[in-house]
């Protein structure tokens, strides 16, 4: 990730922040780490439910959001997030495993700014993805 | 009764007796006709459920292996100075290993889509001659390790062709993969594109390598098939790359012809109309 | 001159499809004089409208037919998607005769005898090709083209019942603006016109002769005296042959239709099961009186295929000059066996191989077919006219040159 956002992250003392739903916890645990080690705040989010609730408390600039959750879909979350105008300026980053073909431009009528693939993205591509969001 | 009458009736005694054999001979026919058939409508449903099958356990191995390559990645990175040297080895094979999971999964999960029909393919106006030139600037650090020149010999004058750009640099990517790992050190490959009378593109990759039995050439663009030269070269390959670079070609109406490249090697003439 | 323009559509708006459509074939044929047009559409599309938009873009003088289809055929093969394909036909020298009965279910001969009359009425000159397309599901061809040859002896007939897309629910047969059903509408050619019929199937016997002791009109309840379904039974088995009272057209009946030889003309016809009773009669796509020699027959898409480029060569030989028109009607049962529009065209494009993908093409899958069995230049005067079924016929037009 480029040194400028750090900086200016610092010089800021406002970090970015960014809330990872996600239900498998090796993963959260590993994005959480990586994210928190480039200068963001983070909040992981393991149950889908709490996503909306925990989005409304935390004000994320970016949500990373995995379809496949056990309790509420990616889906729904998506249309919940787009019903809300507080997350008007909200950055979603589908982050999932689901197929690109089938599922990349669904995903974005229901709202998500990018479709990532996580079994193809490695992290440092995941953090400067985020960076360009936030720019 | 006459002469001619009693011949006559034993010959159409014997007609009889020809077409009550001949209708024995369409029973079974139609019986093997029908097991044929069921076995057929039994095969496609086993197809079926084993694409099912296949596409599951790919999807399910993506998680393990994604956190598996971010591992890999963090690691390399963090212990790159801290490791001696046969750690620093067997960290880079672990890694590699890896790798080819992840490409086995991603091979597996784009085998069912094209055998199935979810890859539509998206055609505009590109030029082969960029694409070559992309693909083999990407290989380039892979064939320079192994000493292989690489010749090229685009069209002098290129066209503008609509295909699928992501598709067919699938394709073409995976001949220059088999070109450059079934190629000797020091070998060469050659890449060129030219525009036939037929109105078609062909992109030739040709190599100095092992080449292809006669007898099996039409075996290679099989699923799952590998040759005997191809496994004492690459014991790990499970022989899907072919097929799938001629599927996503033959969506395109075009097709891939091999021919031998004289003394010895592979010659794949990609063909799309334009 | 003579000349004919062809072309297939498919959309939503059926007045400018169609409007187009006749533009563009117009413009084709230049200032030659318009004699008729042939309209074929899918049942999803709205039928009163089909030929009334026709008649209006060409005027109440214009001869015009059509029918409902179990598919459109053109120039580019079958279409994959409910379209209406049509072909105009333009001369100075060549003209077209169109008339329609109505209320033909159970006065097929009847019918048939008014329609060669009404034909004869338009014109002094002799006819010398019938088109016609009749209700695929209430009315009798057979009957239809006896009754034809009472009036037109000598004339070959040919054509292809209406269909409905295998929904055996109705079809419609277009004539000048108008739309009917359980009808029968033909045109007729009078002038130079020069033509061949090309007729095969691809089955082939499986059985020795069997004789028909009962029977009503399509029905056969006895074979030998014993039910029908025996002698499917007694080949393909009895569970496959259980699907034949279960579904109509079963796939078991695509392949295994009966062969029956026509009384009146000695030649064979195929007859497609579409289903059975329990009481093992069977219903088939066209009549088959009592004391019919009938044949079980076997075959499948390869053969089907060959079928249709034998029909294009034989026509295209004893037509001997490059076509200026080519009509297909296939059978519908044939489209079920292909399975797929991809595979069909391969039976349009067999018979291509003899006229040329540029020659302009139409027709359609019909529920059943009419055609001069085997129709060689020679016997066409001569030979009868049929009804078949699971039979691509193609007729191909030029026109007589003074030699």
């Amino acid at each position: 990730m480029s040194i400028n956002s750090t900086v200016s992250n610092l010089v800021n003392s406002v970090k970015t922040k960014i809330m990872i739903v996600e239900d498998d916890t090796l993963i959260i645990d590993m994005v959480a780490r990586k994210l928190t080690e480039a200068g963001f705040e983070t909040k992981p989010v393991i149950d889908g439910e709490q996503a909306i609730a925990a989005a409304t408390l935390f004000s994320p600039s970016v949500i990373i959001l995995d379809l496949m959750l056990p309790n509420k879909s990616g889906e729904d979350i998506l249309k919940e997030l787009a019903a809300q105008s507080i997350f008007a300026n909200t950055k979603i980053i589908v982050f999932t495993n689901k197929n690109r073909e089938e599922n990349e431009s669904h995903v974005k009528d229901l709202g998500a700014d990018m479709y990532l693939v996580k079994a193809s993205t490695d992290l440092d591509t995941l953090v400067s993805h985020i960076n360009n969001l936030t720019e | 009764m006459t002469d001619k009458e009693t011949q006559l009736q034993a010959e159409v005694d014997q007609l009889q007796e020809t077409i009550t054999g001949l209708e024995s001979t369409s029973k079974m026919l139609v019986r093997r006709d029908i097991d044929l058939r069921r076995a057929y409508d039994n095969l496609k449903l086993l197809d079926r459920e084993k694409t099912e099958f296949v596409s599951i356990a790919a999807h399910q191995l993506r998680t393990p292996v994604t956190t598996a390559r971010w591992a890999m990645t963090a690691l390399q990175k963090n212990l790159s100075a801290s490791l001696k040297e046969d750690q620093s080895d067997l960290l880079e094979r672990a890694a590699d290993s890896v790798e080819r999971i992840f490409n086995l999964t991603e091979d597996l999960l784009e085998l069912n889509r094209i055998d199935f029909g979810d890859t539509p393919i998206h055609p505009v106006p590109s030029s082969a001659e960029k694409l070559l030139e992309s693909i083999v600037e990407d290989h380039r650090p892979q064939f320079e390790k192994r000493s292989i020149t690489v010749e090229k010999n685009y069209a002098s004058n290129p066209k503008a062709v609509a295909f699928d750009p992501v598709k067919v640099r699938d394709a073409i990517d995976n001949l220059f993969d088999n070109a450059i790992k079934y190629t000797p050190i020091g070998g060469e490959i050659k890449v060129a594109t030219s525009y036939n009378s037929n109105d078609e593109l062909q992109i030739r990759i040709g190599d100095t390598g092992i080449g292809v039995a006669k007898d099996l050439e039409d075996k290679i663009f099989q699923k799952f098939t590998r040759l005997g030269n191809a496994e004492a070269v690459d014991p790990n390959g499970i022989g899907l790359g072919l097929y799938v670079a001629k599927s996503l070609i033959e969506k395109h109406g075009g097709s891939i012809i091999y021919t031998h490249n004289q003394p010895h090697g592979s010659i794949f003439t990609v063909n799309i109309p334009c | 001159m003579f000349q004919a323009a062809s072309t297939m559509v498919s959309g939503e708006n059926t007045q400018t499809m169609i409007t187009e459509a006749i533009n563009t074939l117009r413009a084709q044929l230049g200032e030659l004089p318009i004699i008729g047009l042939t309209i074929y559409a899918s049942s999803k599309y709205n039928q009163s409208e089909i030929s009334a938009i026709a008649a209006e873009q060409l005027g109440p003088d214009i001869p015009i037919i059509g029918a409902s289809t179990a598919g459109e055929i053109a120039q580019h093969g079958p279409s994959s998607t409910p379209a209406i394909t049509m072909m105009l036909f333009a001369s100075d020298t060549i003209k077209c005769h169109a008339t329609v009965v109505t209320e033909v279910t159970g006065n097929e001969l009847v019918a048939g005898k008014a329609l060669a009359n009404q034909l004869l009425d338009q014109t002094e000159d002799p006819l010398e090709l019938v088109i016609i397309h009749s209700d695929g599901l209430t009315v009798n061809p057979s009957a239809i083209l006896r009754g034809i040859k009472k009036t037109l002896p000598g004339t070959p007939v040919v054509g292809g019942s209406a269909g409905d897309d295998g929904h055996y629910k109705t079809t419609n047969q277009y004539f000048n603006g108008e739309t009917h059903s359980s009808a029968v509408v033909a045109m007729a050619f009078s002038g130079p016109i020069k033509f061949s019929i090309g007729v095969r199937h691809g089955w082939s016997p499986i059985s020795g002769f069997r004789t028909v002791t009962r029977s009503e009109g399509s029905v056969v309840h006895e074979i030998d005296h014993k039910p029908a379904i025996k002698l499917y039974e007694e080949f393909i088995g009895e569970e496959e042959v259980s699907k034949l009272t279960e579904v109509t057209l079963a796939e078991i009946a695509l392949s295994y239709p009966l062969g029956m030889m026509s009384t009146e003309t000695h030649n064979l016809l195929l007859r497609a099961p579409f289903y059975a009773d329990k009481k093992g009669s069977i219903t088939f796509g066209g009549e088959v009186p009592e004391g019919t020699k009938v044949q079980l027959m076997m075959g499948n898409k390869d053969q089907a295929v060959d079928a249709a480029e034998e029909a294009g060569i034989s026509a295209a030989k004893e037509l001997g000059d490059k076509p200026i028109a080519a009509l297909i009607y296939s059978c519908h049962v044939r489209d079920s066996l292909y399975q797929s529009r991809d595979e069909s065209k391969k039976e349009i494009s067999a018979i291509q191989k003899s006229i040329g993908v540029d020659t302009p093409l139409t027709g359609f899958f019909t529920y059943a077919e009419q055609a001069p069995i085997l129709g060689t230049n020679a016997t066409l005067k001569t030979c009868d006219s049929e009804t078949y079924n699971e039979t691509i016929v193609t007729v191909l037009m030029s026109e007589k040159t003074e030699n």
